[in-house]
């Protein structure tokens, strides 16, 4: 589904939403990059000149939410044409007005261009970032304004809600939901359908429904994008499972990194609120329905459900054992239903365009058997060592190498792709001969990494694989809620394991004791974070065993990374003595003269990488 | 719509902080949160009286300050410097940033702010805007497709700025 003008809710440069009957719509980008990279000067600076020329009545001028195009932004759309602008500054606008709005024609130099410089492409269809994309929970992506409800409304915003309440029992929702074969994406992968109907079922009351927006994987973030870009499909997902539950009141957990997500939602749910689509009485159908936020402090164990809900009730939050279930026990203690937010995107298209559309996108048959398949779509945080950095929505099934490739346009500097880590710290790496796997719940565990909420991380030849698995170690020793012995004690160790190895001090023996300790933590752990852990190490170990062996044998970190086994200097074929590295150098270890080779004293150097990071030439050679 | 990331500082005495969430003790995440952005710490004096007015024990509410990430028992700098070394910004050579900026300001620990109170280093587990790595944030501000180097710069000017005025 891609915008056509027509539907596109044009705004004036007043502010007021206005429903189109302009001659041009400029969509900028106000998610975090976007803005980061100066996206509202841009606005600005465009407005100004558009009022200058007085075409303020032909030129629409909106913010969007993010595109996921963000490796290139500013990003901006322009409709009619879809023209896809990207790296703006306000310094374009002035040529931009001259040679789009005036002239009639795209202004060149700053259209979207493929990686390799192939020419300018610049239909949104015809980029590969967005070709291969399927959007269905970002349908509305970069083309409403978040804070606008109206936006929303135009494109079916709540029609889901209002078929539910008004031709749907709540049973039929559920079966609905379970016939979609929609899975939880906030990680597990649990039927989401199924869950309803349970939650439904467990006696106590009243029930609640809880929107999971914690995002704890360290580099990942749909989640936030998806309430940045559209806050209201996330609301009626939940008062739909609020109808179908029998559930009267919802929350948010939001992490309190989010500001600008919790403001998004915020107003967005004063807005519906005043709209009479949530609250009392919706649509006249005698179902009650309140959101609130609650917001996280910094805690990724708290993403599990009973940890989640000790800190939404005020107290730490450690998880207690998985047979208590929070759909029956949650929240104080009364049935919970726990979702994640892009699994409550994916309600309202479901409930409108039916189950059998759903299944027809996707891995499996999911007609018997709610685990036979992964339906729909799913949400990538695609970053690390790709060309097009962004948030990307695929149909199940797409193999890693479409993704890698076609939609993230490869690996830059001419470096050679090495694997992606799915699942964050719990998940795993792939490693290059798997690029063909097609990507579900099932095929990634298979491989020993997993879905997970959506982080993909690309790595290329300079990352050292021991030294990721010490990285997400290093991480969860830090997360870990310290409750059960075998994930606070068991990862410290780990992490000393891997420590002895990354610096050259381990032997054979070391990496057996490590696979050893790796598998009991995994077994005894309390929950899921400690029954997780390992799996970047296991993973690691399973595709780059060599790689741990080359560290320990012949003390050598092939990618060179790890501190204690490189040395750095500078190739005097490449160093053109511009005295730029040793004007950085925080210990004064190089020196050469001017327009001559440099070179590193060895003894001095700590190894910070700064001359490598400063160097115009690439001269800085790493061993 | 607001720019991203702005610091919001409340500029309410604990009272007003508690008032806002109804004394009610389930909100007890909520108040703390609220007099780490005033306070920039959970100062001692803050925490007793929260325990007294809320009739908490003590050692439930340190046991929440120190258990969430979030909280800080010392005072932050006046321009916290936080370095991002979520995956992405690993993969980008944020945690090196992290360990040659902590070293030319002399923060020993992370979240110590510097003998003259201007500045503190930590870091954080990803800030959502991964696209950008590596990513620091100076006293609030995103900067994006970073280096030790840049990152360097930023304290220089804001020292000066501190400095002269
Ligand atoms: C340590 C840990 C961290 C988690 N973090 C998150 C998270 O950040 N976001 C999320 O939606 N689910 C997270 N989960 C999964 C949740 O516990 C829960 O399964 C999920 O929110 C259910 O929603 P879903 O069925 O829609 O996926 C985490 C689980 C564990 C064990
Ligand atoms: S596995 Fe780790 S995080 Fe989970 S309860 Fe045990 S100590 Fe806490
Ligand atoms: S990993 Fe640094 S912003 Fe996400």
């Amino acid at each position: 589904m891609s915008a056509t003008p027509h539907d596109t809710v044009g705004r004036d440069t007043t502010g007021d939403a206005i429903p189109g009957g302009y001659r041009i719509h400029m969509m900028l980008c106000a998610g975090t990059d976007c803005a980061g990279r100066g996206s509202y000067r841009v606005k600005e600076a465009l407005e100004r000149e558009i009022t200058r020329h007085g075409l303020s009545h032909e030129v629409a001028i909106g913010m969007s939410g993010c595109r996921g195009h963000c490796g290139q932004g500013p990003v901006m759309v322009v409709n009619p044409g879809e023209i896809v602008y990207q790296g703006l500054s306000e310094h374009d606008v002035p040529r931009l007005v001259q040679e789009h709005v005036l002239q009639g024609r795209p202004l060149q130099e700053r259209v979207h261009t493929l990686p390799p410089q192939t020419g300018t492409v610049p239909l949104i269809s015809e980029i590969g970032f967005f070709g291969k994309q399927r959007l269905l929970v970002l349908r509305n992506r970069g083309i409403i304004d978040p804070e606008v409800i109206d936006d929303y409304i135009v494109r079916d915003g709540y029609r889901a809600l209002s078929t539910a309440l008004s031709t749907m029992t709540p049973e039929e929702v559920i079966q609905e939901l379970i016939a979609s074969g929609l899975r939880g994406r906030g990680g597990g992968g649990f039927p989401t359908g199924i869950k309803w109907k349970t939650c439904r079922e467990a006696p106590g009351h009243p029930k609640y429904i809880v929107c999971n927006a914690d995002e704890g994987d360290p580099g990942a973030y749909m989640d936030r994008t998806i309430i940045e870009c559209d806050p209201h499909a996330v609301l009626e997902g939940m008062a739909i499972a609020g109808y179908a539950i029998g559930a009267r009141k919802g929350y948010v957990y939001i992490r309190n990194e989010y500001p600008l997500a919790r403001e998004c939602l915020e107003k967005a749910i004063a807005d519906a609120r005043e709209y009479g689509l949530l609250g009392e009485n919706i649509f006249d159908r005698g179902f009650d329905f309140e959101v609130s936020i609650h917001r996280g402090a910094g805690a990724f164990v708290c993403g599990e459900s009973s940890a989640l809900m000790a800190s939404m009730e005020g107290r730490p939050g450690e998880p207690r054992a998985k047979y208590i279930h929070t759909v029956e026990h949650g929240l104080w203690d009364r049935p919970t239903n726990l979702n994640n937010v892009e699994t409550y995107a994916n309600v309202p298209p479901i409930i409108l365009r039916g189950a059998q559309w759903f299944t027809s996108i996707g891995t499996g048959d999911v007609s018997e058997n709610p685990w036979g398949g992964s339906k729909g779509t799913k949400v990538f945080s695609l970053v690390g060592k790709v060309h097009n950095t962004g948030l990307v929505e695929v149909p199940m099934g797409i193999t890693l190498r479409e993704i890698v490739f076609d939609i993230g346009g490869g690996i830059p500097k001419g470096k050679k792709f090495k694997a992606v880590q799915t699942g964050g710290p719990s998940g795993g790496v792939i490693p290059e001969e798997l690029l063909d796997l097609p990507v579900d719940f099932d095929q990634l565990t298979r491989v020993g990494s997993m879905m997970g909420s959506g982080g993909m991380i690309v790595m290329d030849e300079t990352d050292c694989m021991v030294d990721i698995a010490r990285y997400f170690i290093d991480f969860l020793i830090g997360e870990s809620c310290g409750k059960c012995l075998p994930c606070r004690e068991g990862l410290t160790q780990i992490s000393t394991l891997l420590n002895d190895i990354c610096n050259g001090e381990a032997d054979e023996h070391t990496i057996t004791l490590l696979e050893e300790l790796s598998n009991t933590v995994k077994e005894c752990s309390l929950c899921a974070l400690g029954g997780s852990a390992p799996n970047p190490v296991l993973s690691t170990l399973r595709y780059f065993r060599d790689e741990y062996e080359a560290h320990v044998r012949e003390k050598r970190c092939p990618a060179g990374v790890c501190k204690a086994l490189i040395t750095y200097s500078i190739d005097p074929a490449r160093c053109t003595g511009c005295t730029l590295c040793a004007r950085n150098c925080p210990q004064d270890a190089i020196s050469g003269e001017n327009k001559k080779p440099h070179s590193i004293a060895v003894d001095l150097c700590i190894k910070c990488g700064i001359c490598r990071d400063v160097c115009p030439h690439d001269a800085v050679i790493v061993h | 719509m607001k720019q991203p990331l702005a610091n919001q500082v409340y500029d309410t005495p604990l009272d007003e902080i508690m008032d806002r969430w109804k004394r009610d003790s389930s909100y007890l995440i909520e108040m703390l949160q609220d007099v780490q952005e005033h306070y920039r710490h959970i100062p001692e004096e803050a925490a007793r009286r929260l325990s007294e007015e809320l009739d908490v024990p003590l050692n439930r509410v340190f046991h929440i300050a120190t258990f969430y990430k979030g909280f800080t028992l010392e005072p932050r700098g006046k321009y916290p410097i936080a370095v991002c070394t979520g995956t992405a910004c690993h993969v980008k050579g944020g945690s090196r940033i992290l360990e040659n900026v902590m070293r030319e300001l002399g923060v020993e620990r992370e979240g110590q702010a510097t003998q003259d109170l201007l500045f503190s280093v930590e870091s954080v587990r990803c800030l959502g805007c991964c696209g950008l790595a590596p990513v620091v944030t100076v006293a609030g501000e995103v900067h994006g497709d970073t280096s030790t180097v840049k990152t360097l710069k930023i304290v220089e000017e804001l020292r000066k700025h501190a400095q002269s005025s």
